[in-house]
């Protein structure tokens, strides 16, 4: 899926017939990888994407090649952008906030960036980090101890 | 998700899952009961729209002539929970903004740390 700018270059004016000289067109790779930028620049998101993209990330990581849209997905219809955003948010910050943030991030960064409008940021907090737990493997459906 | 609790915002919603939430519920209880997040249980319940917290924990006894004190000296383990009961239903609706119906602690042990001994 790709966008298309027919009227790059104009002014708001609809611009004669065959005046423009060709097509701008961005990509939603490029939206998306615009997106998870921005977020990684917010204060309280931790990491991006859920478990399992953040496993491959980390491997991805350790071979230099990070894929900065991880945990974001976006879907451009003509010239409006919806992305949905997957978040670890850091603790003791209250996630509505983070959330916000993000979202707020997200807008701007698309915005000014690509100009294509953001009808909506769903964000989803999959987990909290815990500062003093640097990554203790523990899993929410483990047996109680006895 | 299931057990994800949902707001809406301007422009798109908020979702916290049950995990995260989960997580940020015993690090809460954790902190108020001045344990490790991994000693705590926590169940996530709906209760008519309002989310209903139940959580597990041993209780760490202090020693009833410590120096280093912090809290009254007639603070009674009950005392101690109730007010961590507070804390943790003033904390977690904070932090999560989600609309709280209830906080249940319920006390499964008693951990003691022994004296240190000078010798």
């Amino acid at each position: 899926m790709t966008s298309v700018t027919p009227h790059i270059g104009s002014d708001g004016t609809d611009l004669p017939a065959g005046t423009p000289r060709g097509t701008t067109v961005i990509n939603d790779a490029v939206v998306a990888k615009i997106a998870g930028l921005a977020v990684r620049e917010v204060t309280g998101v931790h990491a991006v994407g859920g478990g399992a993209a953040r496993a491959l990330g980390a491997i991805r990581e350790a071979l230099s090649s990070t894929d900065h849209s991880q945990g974001v997905s976006v879907n451009v219809t003509g010239p409006l952008v919806a992305v949905e955003l997957s978040i670890v948010a850091e603790y003791p910050l209250p996630l509505q906030q983070v959330a916000d943030d993000a979202r707020t991030a997200i807008i701007d960064a698309i915005e000014t960036l690509v100009g294509l409008e953001v009808t909506e940021v769903n964000v989803t907090i999959n987990d909290v980090h815990l500062p003093d737990e640097t990554d203790e493997t523990d899993d929410t459906g483990e047996v109680p101890h006895p | 998700m299931s057990g994800s609790t949902v707001t809406v915002a301007p422009h798109g919603t908020n979702r916290i899952t049950a995990r995260a939430m989960n997580r940020l519920v015993s690090a809460v209880a954790a902190d108020a009961l001045g344990l490790r997040p991994s000693q705590v249980r926590v169940d996530l319940a709906d209760a008519a729209g309002r989310l209903d917290l139940t959580v597990r924990t041993p209780i760490r006894l202090l020693p009833r002539d410590r120096d280093e004190t912090d809290a009254p000296a007639d603070d009674t383990t009950l005392d101690r929970t109730e007010r961590a009961q507070h804390d943790i239903r003033g904390t977690v609706a904070t932090l999560t903004g989600a609309d709280i119906a209830g906080v249940t602690v319920r006390l499964t042990g008693a951990r003691g740390r022994p004296p240190k001994r000078v010798d």
